[in-house]
């Protein structure tokens, strides 16, 4: 699948971008069960863009389906990586040199709610969501 | 004729009342009357006896329905206030106090993860089944209610969302302590929970998993004290 592009080494200082679907943000912020893997075997990780090759809006548009509405965030690579067990592929795609994985455990045992606790602390917002989410009394 | 007022089928099931019977207790021979006017006799008295019988019933089952709705009361009171989001967390939350009404209302509002529809525009389709969300309810409640309970203290409510496989998380900010706690949808499987005080996270942290036979974590309870509103 990565044949494409060159898999390259990610900088700490870099950020990575991930698509929040609107039905998971209340009181504006992300819920913890977006931090989660997806894909099988090697492809195992959770999904998100490398700043290098993607800017959040380009993620944003990167969803497939047309009715997607929510918001991006960016985390810091050093900040992912000091989670436990938390490592940061560049994964490229062939129509998404940016795709990066975050691999390692994220749920089942103390030790999957602590990576994702962990994880609702290195967020920021690059696209705000404007309004609550689906799931959310004010929507 | 049959006595309508003693002992027929269906008025074994009413309460005993006392019925004499109003029509035909005089003799009338046909050939003491002309036909006709015998006739006429009968039918009127039939129709008081009628008027009385239909009388009766009507105060009888209205006694019925005055008895029923005395001994289902609470029944009837409860549906009468179901509507009320706060009454409606009470069937879940029987132990909630007043002042504990935040918490009520953000599980009322956590209904919706419940058996979510399937979006497709939404990638992850994060949804848990009633049981896990009434397991993580129940231990929220349980927590809420002790520190409430034991130092006068309402916690915050937490964000109560759909977490991964089908289980639900809650969680907790109160700069600078939080706290996530992760109930699975297996019920075999315990709940697990993290949380730490983001001044000193290396040092001053909690975790672990929940005893399934108690409800009530005292590391858990302890890290939910310092989210109370000040």
């Amino acid at each position: 699948m990565s044949e494409s592009w060159p898999i390259e080494q990610i900088p700490d200082a870099d950020l990575l971008f991930m698509r929040v679907h609107r039905n998971y943000i209340q009181n504006g912020q992300p819920i913890p069960g977006v931090f989660q893997n997806h894909g099988e075997g090697e492809q195992e990780g959770m999904s998100t863009d490398w700043s290098r090759h993607s800017t959040a809006e380009q993620t944003k548009l990167r969803a497939i389906n047309a009715a997607w509405r929510g918001g991006v965030i960016q985390m810091v690579v050093r900040d992912v990586r000091k989670i436990p067990r938390q490592t940061v592929q560049h994964a490229p795609l062939p129509d998404n040199r940016a795709h990066t994985n975050v691999k390692g455990p994220k749920k089942e045992s103390v030790e999957g709610t602590q990576v994702r606790y962990l994880f609702m602390g290195i967020w920021k917002w690059s696209i705000k969501f404007e309004g609550d989410g689906a799931a959310s009394p004010a929507a | 004729m049959e006595d309508l007022g003693t002992n027929t089928g269906w008025s074994d099931c009413m309460p005993h009342r006392e019925v004499r019977p109003v029509g035909f207790a005089v003799s009338h021979l046909e050939e003491d009357w002309p036909k006709g006017l015998a006739k006429a006799q009968d039918i009127g008295r039939l129709a008081a006896e009628l008027a009385e019988l239909r009388e009766l019933v009507v105060e009888t089952f209205s006694d019925i329905r005055r008895t029923l709705s005395q001994r289902e009361q609470p029944r009837l009171r409860e549906r009468k206030t179901k509507r009320t989001s706060q009454a409606a967390s009470q069937r879940v939350l029987p132990f909630l106090p007043a002042e504990l009404a935040p918490i009520s209302e953000a599980i009322q509002r956590s209904k919706t993860i419940i058996n979510r529809p399937q979006d497709p525009s939404d990638e992850l389709g994060l949804t848990c089944s009633h049981e896990t969300w009434q397991r993580g309810i129940r231990i929220l409640t349980a927590h809420a209610f002790s520190v409430w309970q034991n130092a006068r203290v309402v916690i915050r409510p937490p964000v109560i969302s759909a977490g991964p496989d089908g289980s639900v998380d809650l969680y907790w900010t109160a700069e600078p302590y939080g706290l996530l706690l992760n109930v699975p949808a297996d019920p075999t499987q315990p709940a697990t929970y993290f949380g730490d005080d983001a001044t000193n996270p290396d040092s001053n942290r909690t975790s672990g998993k929940l005893n399934s036979s108690k409800l009530i974590n005292p590391g858990v309870l302890t890290w939910l004290a310092h989210t109370a509103e000040q």
